[in-house]
């Protein structure tokens, strides 16, 4: 009897140690809270996200060299979906949402069926990869408020903000998710990444109703270039917003139905809304003869498209500046190498040489004040070319667009994805406030690009191959290019008006010469932007 | 006993011959392959490592299953083969090079070869090196909601090679909505537990008795396990816990000719997941098989026509399923209740008298399969199973001719577990007892059969 009651306390004493050892490790709420054990979603972490995220959670699995987009890195702890503030850690139910929910277009899926208990600790056990979980303290939710009424007056709205905000430069001017920076766009860890297209129909990164759009663009999806707008649009806007992109998906929603009354309802107000996306490009088309720009703002953008200042220029007239300006600016591409907004691009054309003067550092600002000589009609001295020209920290806060949300935001993010991956998907708000106050140059640069994050940034060189005023051309070179492992992308000068090709980063200048190299032997006219001394090479094989 | 005789001259001799056919089959189902249902064509796809989708491979878990439901797609809008890369090719191979030995007891033998009248019951043992049959599968999304599964299988014998096609579909997904899917052609039933994907590959572990039982003396051909020729309308949660299947077949057992009847089978099944706390999914599930089979048919000089069966007559199985679990413990019970038509049951054309006191067979099946996931890469396996007479055709059959006990026991490792490839070292014994011994001059159901299995192998998939 003895015995037996020994052998009692001695199963109730290892009972006990175990489930001391068994200690929660999580705690997902929702109809029922589950506790989440890390030592069970040890086993589930192996037998269902290895493949993809890696023994050490840090997105470096055996497949991860063949998924696009990559695995999320745990090890930064930095996640898309959150219902906490930018650069916040996100709760346990954001993580256990996103494991039921899976990522459309990408190879994670919905494990929805896995158990709820089974995703608890599946989430627990990520938590382990990172010493944020452990540092941190839980982040505040972000407060929702309670959806306004869906109108046409909201819509109208969000369409306004859409323009305003300038959404359309990645997501496009009808969401396909094509604007002039998607191709640009890379995530924290320069893996390039497609804005979402709202035409597809499919559901979000992050939930499918309208909070869950409404909380995507309030707390951004750290580690890509989404950020947050929390900061700067107002709850209710942001529900105007929500309302409107709900009429860029082909869905039956009340969104659409609203808009498609108010539209049939009135036809002439409908017709005369301005189109979403950039502004008119009256200037670019060469075929039509309408260049508004005066020259000088031409070479700036044409040469430089994160010039601090090109978006300030003023517009001149068209119908009297127009001959005189496109044979100055044809005059100072050939000077400055570009070889025309359309020639450059095309290796074939290219044979149509640029100056020979053209060809150093040393004959550049030469040639370009011969430029202005010629067409009479440049304005700004060789130095301000030079600035403009090189302009990626040579920007200024100052020079800023009012509005312009992707520079704001980066300032209060800090962002800079490209130049500093990781201290965008990781920083604290404190770290933000502080980039906010003290936003680097890179970012000023940015602000005054298309593209938010400047490709000059962080001390990177790129190499540009051509300037094209159709988009389609740029598009043909930078495939053409990417086909040839050429890292090519394409942005846009601030008004949209060319569309550069650009290669790179490079890290060093021997790397971007000997690209140089390879290009001009291929028969383009490249040179290189210089980020510190503002400087243009000029192809020199 | 002279009826027993009258009778038993008639019904033992067609008794015999049935048995000996049904050895024939068994022979050639258990050295043939096991069909391959792990698809690492799937797992290169969307580069998901095998125990993704299997619990121990074949065997699908909850999301393998959700999988498989879904038309062969994740729902990630990367389904449809336009997004893979055009290098890409969906098709999986499997084999299993093995060793194994098979003994069976109380077996008619000849005592001088070639003299059957010296023959006497005794035990044949066979073993040597071996290789399961090659199923080279291909199976994936033609377009976005529209699957499909070829699945032609390479048999190796002594003459040589021949294929058949195991199954060969396509499937509609998604029509409306997740809870219509229509499936047409050559297919697995929607078995709760399939046994295309369990885990036991030996000559008596590797089928389920209650799936392929039939009493001794009856002419029908249904097995619960074989693939069926039809369609199947589909349906189920957004997590698969609910599911359903109504299938309309034809009366042929999946032969790819045509039907021995004008007539139709109908299946139905439905299961339903919850979960039980930390002790994880937990699923049960009911089913029905309502058939019929022909008796005999339009015949033209003596010759039976083929595809011209009549005299059809009803058989049914039905009976639940589960698929319980207990932290790394799998159970998988089953039972069945089978009944044949009488006619069926006697072999008796139903233009023909029955014989005196004959009556429709029937009996209940059963078993409990258990796994131990020690991790995802090593399973231990354990089955029993059991199925009990309750009523024999013929009134002087023993009760508990046809009863039949199995065991089985094994496990799996698979050292090899990519998104590529995998491969697992089995190793299993399987052991099943049988009333009824083909022995000269009777059917003895008081001498039973043993027949054991011992299998060493390597399953591996690519």
């Amino acid at each position: 009897m003895k015995l037996k009651i020994s052998a009692l306390t001695f199963a109730f004493i290892l009972l006990a140690a175990a489930t001391a050892c068994f200690a929660q490790d999580t705690l997902i709420h929702g109809p029922k809270e589950l506790m989440g054990h890390a030592a069970s979603g040890g086993q589930l972490y192996r037998r269902y996200c290895v493949g993809c995220h890696g023994p050490a959670g840090d997105g470096n699995g055996e497949n991860a060299i063949w998924i696009d987009p990559k695995p999320r890195d745990f090890t930064t702890a930095v996640f898309k979906c959150r219902s906490t503030p930018t650069g916040m850690l996100p709760t346990d139910d954001d993580l256990f949402q996103a494991i039921g929910r899976g990522f459309v277009n990408t190879n994670m899926p919905a494990w929805i069926p896995l158990t709820n208990h089974d995703r608890a600790d599946l989430v627990a056990y990520i938590k382990t990869f990172s010493p944020r979980w452990k540092d941190e303290p839980p982040a505040k939710l972000i407060s929702i408020p309670a959806e306004p009424a869906v109108t046409s007056t909201s819509i109208m709205k969000g369409r306004e903000l859409y323009q305003k905000m300038e959404c359309w430069k990645c997501h496009g001017s009808q969401g396909h998710g094509d604007g002039p920076s998607a191709a640009t766009l890379t995530d924290s860890k320069d893996n390039p990444l497609r804005p979402y297209n709202f035409a597809i129909g499919s559901r979000f990164k992050c939930g499918q109703s309208n909070e869950d759009l409404y909380r995507i663009f309030m707390t951004g999806l750290d580690g890509t270039p989404m950020p947050s707008f929390a900061d700067d649009i107002k709850p209710e806007d942001a529900w105007d917003l929500v309302h409107f992109l709900r009429t860029l998906q082909p869905m039956r929603t009340l969104e659409t139905r609203v808009w498609k009354d108010w539209t049939a309802a009135h036809p002439e107000e409908a017709k005369a809304l301005k189109p979403l996306g950039p502004a008119p490009i009256a200037q670019a088309d060469d075929e039509a003869g309408t260049v508004k720009q005066s020259t000088q703002q031409i070479a700036a953008q044409a040469s430089n498209p994160s010039s601090g200042s090109a978006g300030a220029a003023p517009v001149g007239d068209p119908l009297t500046e127009k001959s005189k300006v496109k044979d100055s600016f044809v005059a100072l591409e050939n000077q400055l190498g570009l070889a025309g907004a359309s020639t450059q691009a095309a290796p074939q054309s290219s044979n149509t040489a640029a100056p020979e003067a053209a060809k150093t550092n040393a004959t550049r600002p030469s040639a370009a004040a011969q430029a202005d000589d010629q067409a009479g009609t440049v304005k700004q001295s060789t130095q301000q070319i030079d600035a403009l020209a090189s302009s990626s920290s040579s920007g200024s806060s100052a020079a800023l667009p009012v509005g312009d949300a992707f520079a704001q935001k980066s300032k209060v993010e800090g962002a800079s994805p490209q130049a500093a991956p990781q201290s965008s998907s990781t920083a604290t708000p404190k770290t933000s406030k502080a980039n906010a106050a003290t936003p680097p140059a890179s970012e000023a640069s940015a602000a005054d690009t298309t593209v938010r994050k400047s490709p000059l940034s962080g001390g990177a060189l790129f190499v540009q191959v051509g300037a094209f005023t159709k988009e389609a051309n740029a598009g043909k070179l930078a495939e053409s290019l990417r086909q040839e492992n050429f890292p090519a992308f394409i942005i846009t000068s601030k008004d949209g008006a060319y569309y550069l090709v650009h290669v790179g980063p490079y890290p060093d200048e021997k790397s971007a010469r000997i690209a140089l190299g390879e290009l001009g032997r291929a028969g383009f006219k490249p040179f290189i932007l210089y980020p510190d001394t503002g400087g243009i090479a000029q192809a020199g094989n | 006993m002279n009826t027993q005789h009258s009778s038993g001259g008639w019904g033992l001799r067609f008794v015999r011959s049935i048995l000996t056919c049904a050895a024939l089959v068994v022979v050639v189902v258990f050295t043939s392959s096991q069909p391959a249902l792990a698809i690492p064509a799937f797992a290169r796809k969307y580069a998901l490592p095998c125990s993704a989708c299997h619990t121990a491979w074949p065997e699908l878990n909850s999301f393998g299953q959700a999988f498989r439901d879904n038309g062969y797609q994740l729902g990630n809008d990367h389904d449809s083969p336009i997004y893979q890369d055009s290098g890409y090719f969906p098709i999986a191979i499997r084999t299993q090079p093995n060793w194994h030995r098979e003994s069976t007891s109380n077996q008619p033998i000849d005592a001088v070869p070639g003299d059957p009248t010296t023959t006497y019951g005794g035990k044949v043992t066979q073993h040597g090196f071996d290789i399961g049959g090659i199923d080279i599968w291909l199976a994936g999304t033609l377009y976005k909601n529209i699957s499909f599964s070829v699945l032609p299988t390479a048999n190796l014998d002594a003459n040589g090679i021949n294929f058949e096609f195991e199954n060969a579909f396509f499937r509609f997904d998604n029509v409306k909505s997740r809870w219509l899917n229509v499936k047409v052609g050559k297919f697995e039933l929607d078995n709760m537990i399939s046994e295309k994907r369990f885990l036991f590959l030996s000559g008596n572990g590797g089928s389920y008795q209650s799936y392929h039982f039939v009493p001794l003396g009856d002419s029908n051909d249904f097995a619960l396990g074989d693939n069926q020729l039809g369609v199947e309308l589909s349906g189920h949660s957004v997590n698969s816990y609910t599911r359903y299947g109504v299938a309309v077949l034809t009366s042929n057992s999946g032969t790819p000719t045509l039907p021995t009847a004008r007539s139709y089978d109908t299946y139905l099944t439905f299961s339903q997941g919850f979960e039980a706390g930390r002790l994880g999914l937990q699923r049960l599930g009911a089913y029905a098989y309502v058939g019929q089979r022909p008796t005999y048919s339009l015949t033209s000089g003596g010759t039976a026509i083929s595809g011209t069966g009549l005299g059809t007559k009803p058989f049914y199985r039905v009976g639940f399923s589960g698929d319980l679990n207990a932290g790394k413990f799998e159970f998988l019970p089953f039972f069945m209740h089978g009944w044949d038509n009488v006619y069926l049951g006697t072999s008796t054309p139903a233009n023909q008298a029955l014989p005196d006191g004959a009556q429709a067979p029937s009996w209940n099946g059963g078993f409990i399969e258990t796994h131990y996931h020690l991790t995802p890469q090593f399973v231990l396996t354990q089955r029993d199973e059991i199925i009990r007479m309750s009523k024999q055709a013929l009134p002087d059959n023993p009760t508990n001719l046809g009863n039949i006990n199995a065991y089985s026991v094994g496990y799996r490792w698979y050292p090899i577990m990519f998104s590529r490839a995998g491969l697992a070292f089995h190793n299993e014994y399987s052991l099943v007892k049988t009333y009824g011994s083909p022995l000269t001059g009777a059917f003895s159901s008081s001498v039973p059969v043993w027949s054991s299995s011992a299998y060493v192998g390597l399953d591996f998939a690519f």
